[in-house]
């Protein structure tokens, strides 16, 4: 679309724009989009209640508003057979959630994944199948961020709202991340780059510690450039000179020990240090002990200043996946309730494991592509049993699915109530902005289908039927 | 053909990011996830141009994938953004945590320009064969 199309389609009183929407992509959960929508299509060919434009937000959700009907969608549910899964036949949506619910029902081990690109609204619901199934439940956090909440639940975390970061941080550091990729406005709305209440821009120094440089490095004040798998010992460095120990070294981790100095004098002269932290800690050797040492860090950072530490959150919900797991069933991911109470054991319980094991006999992927994001020895796994898969568009994981069920767009097309939580633990509510296609329910209302269609199957007395 | 020996990492790109949205059949999602982003000087070892078919070697698997310039100087690593590619060398072990190493593995990498980098379908048919 041209600079000239958008001029006519916002100038035009036939296309309505609604603002203050909240981006359904990312953690950040921008709240200040404003979407432009067709009413009755002031450009040839572009039809009624479509998004033409998406303004501030980043490319990436500037592409998810726009791409909302494309080629890709899916209209209809489909039940997939053949060795690749070519055989395609077109259903209702009553008949694919009965196929659905009898898959579930009759595995001994299912498990039911995803979860971070939907509402908290559908995750409630989610939990509840996997309650009734006996299944075990995973969010997409046990492959990004679990690790850091293992450290959390080890540790604790001293953390804030990114409004609190946004008026008072002067020093900023991004560890193990790359903002300019996975959160493109971040340091734009919370931190480098907008002016705080008592924090002006150009005073705030904002450090990059990572394995290689990348464009973010470009515009930060001060990087360090730490060798691959050693974040942890860098930590531990940072902590022991802060600490008043001497380190008997050159260097650490690859950073020479001047470099390290100079950094823990800047900790220690700044008024409030704000630590994000990305995969870089999370996914390498050490896991959940690099978040462990960063989160001790920052602890023994508020004995010179204040300090706190944030996860830099990927899917627009996963926080909420975890707060909803966690007030529901007092775990935050990998949850089993195949024993009728809920059990907690990462590496154990976790979707990876437990497909990587040969255990699962049937997996159900909601808002979610464990195809696209799981190990190949896992991705093999989930190609020798039955797949459900409840999700807009089509993916990686609709390309090996049984059963695919098309939802409506949360925060964008799905009715009610629907909120989410931003990667600091702010809830929000996303409001619908256009009809979904017909025929077409958000996620909870289908996962409440499947919900009583599995107790009318295993004549479980929670409804009435 | 010259190999050499880098640290893996694989991660989000910007153009990844804008694929899963614009698709994961899409173009733009292939060509954002197919690649690995090399230094100059690591191709100029393996006496590559970028856009050069090479292919990525772990102990957890291999995979064919695009040369190409990396964004800033990284000698001695290779990038790959994230996505079914990627995960076709790193490890399905997660350490007891649920989370796979993802990052900082060792890998090999081999130019060969006789094998073509396969599309999802094609991916995962090849997956299909070990499978069955
Ligand atoms: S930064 Fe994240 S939430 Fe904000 S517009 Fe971009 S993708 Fe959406």
């Amino acid at each position: 679309m041209t600079t000239k199309d958008t001029d006519a389609i916002l100038s035009t009183p036939r296309s309505r724009i609604t603002k203050h929407v909240i981006c359904p992509f990312c953690g950040c959960l921008c709240d200040d989009i404003e979407v432009a929508v067709t009413m009755t299509g002031p450009l040839p060919r572009v039809p009624e209640g479509t998004i033409v434009e998406a303004l501030n937000a980043c490319r990436i959700g500037h592409t998810k508003f726009l791409k909302v009907r494309d080629e890709y969608r899916i209209y209809k549910p489909e039940l997939r057979s053949g060795s690749n899964k070519s055989e395609v036949k077109q259903v209702t949506l009553e008949e694919a959630i009965k196929v659905a619910a009898k898959i579930l029902t009759k595995a001994k081990r299912p498990v039911i994944y995803g979860l971070a690109s939907t509402s908290n609204e559908a995750n409630v619901k989610a939990l509840e199948l996997a309650e009734v199934s006996g299944a075990v439940v995973d969010n997409t956090s046990s492959v990004c961020h679990g690790p850091g909440i293992e450290a959390v639940q080890r540790v604790g975390i001293g953390t804030a709202t990114l409004g609190k970061i946004k008026n008072y941080s002067d020093l900023i550091i991004y560890w193990g991340c790359n903002p300019v990729a996975a959160h493109p406005r971040h340091t734009r709305r919370y931190s480098q780059f907008i002016e705080g209440l008592f924090q002006q821009v150009e005073d705030r120094k904002v450090y990059h510690i990572d394995v290689r440089p990348t464009r973010f490095t470009d515009q930060v004040t001060n990087s360090i450039i730490v060798e691959p798998n050693k974040d942890y010992e860098l930590l531990q460095a940072v902590r022991a000179l802060l600490n008043g120990s001497d380190l008997q070294a050159s260097e650490v981790a690859g950073v020479p020990v001047r470099q390290i100095r100079e950094f823990v004098n800047d900790l220690k002269s700044a008024k409030f240090v704000t630590i994000f932290f990305g995969l870089g800690l999370t996914q390498t050797h050490g896991k959940d002990h690099n978040v462990s040492a960063a989160i001790d860090l920052t602890a023994d950072l508020n004995h010179h200043t204040k300090a706190v530490i944030m996860p830099l959150r990927g899917h627009f919900n996963v926080t909420g996946s975890n707060h909803v797991s966690t007030w529901t069933y007092g775990y935050p991911f990998s949850v089993s309730l195949e024993q009728g109470s809920p059990y907690y054991m990462p590496g154990e319980t976790s979707a990876v494991d437990v497909l990587v094991r040969g255990e699962a006999d049937a997996f159900f992927a909601i808002a979610a592509d464990p195809a696209a994001s799981f190990p190949m020895a896992a991705v093999k796994e989930l190609m020798k049993i039955p797949v459900i898969i409840l999700d807009p568009k089509r993916c990686a994981t609709t390309e090996i699915a049984d059963v695919i069920i098309p939802s409506a767009y949360v925060g964008i097309e799905a009715d009610g109530v629907q909120t989410a939580y931003r990667m600091d633990g702010i809830p929000l509510q996303l409001d619908k902005i256009v009809d979904a296609p017909p025929g077409i329910k958000g996620d909870d209302q289908i996962l409440d289908m499947m919900v009583r269609e599995v107790c009318r199957l295993k004549g479980i007395k929670r409804y009435p039927q | 053909m010259p190999s050499i020996e880098v640290v893996l990492l694989t991660g989000r790109t910007r153009r990844q990011g804008v694929g899963l949205e614009a698709g994961k059949l899409s173009k733009i999602y292939h060509e954002a996830t197919t690649q690995i982003r090399l230094d100059p000087s690591d191709l100029e070892k393996l006496k590559i141009e970028p856009g050069d078919i090479v292919e990525v070697t772990t102990k957890h698997g291999s995979v064919v994938l695009r040369a190409e310039l990396a964004e800033r100087a990284s000698e001695g690593m290779g990038f790959i953004p994230y996505g079914p590619w990627a995960n076709c060398v790193i490890s399905g072990d997660t350490d007891s945590t649920g989370m796979p190493t993802m990052k900082g593995l060792k890998a090999i990498v081999t130019p060969t320009p006789d094998k073509q980098v396969l599309n999802l379908q094609e991916l995962f048919d090849d997956m299909r064969k070990s499978v069955s």
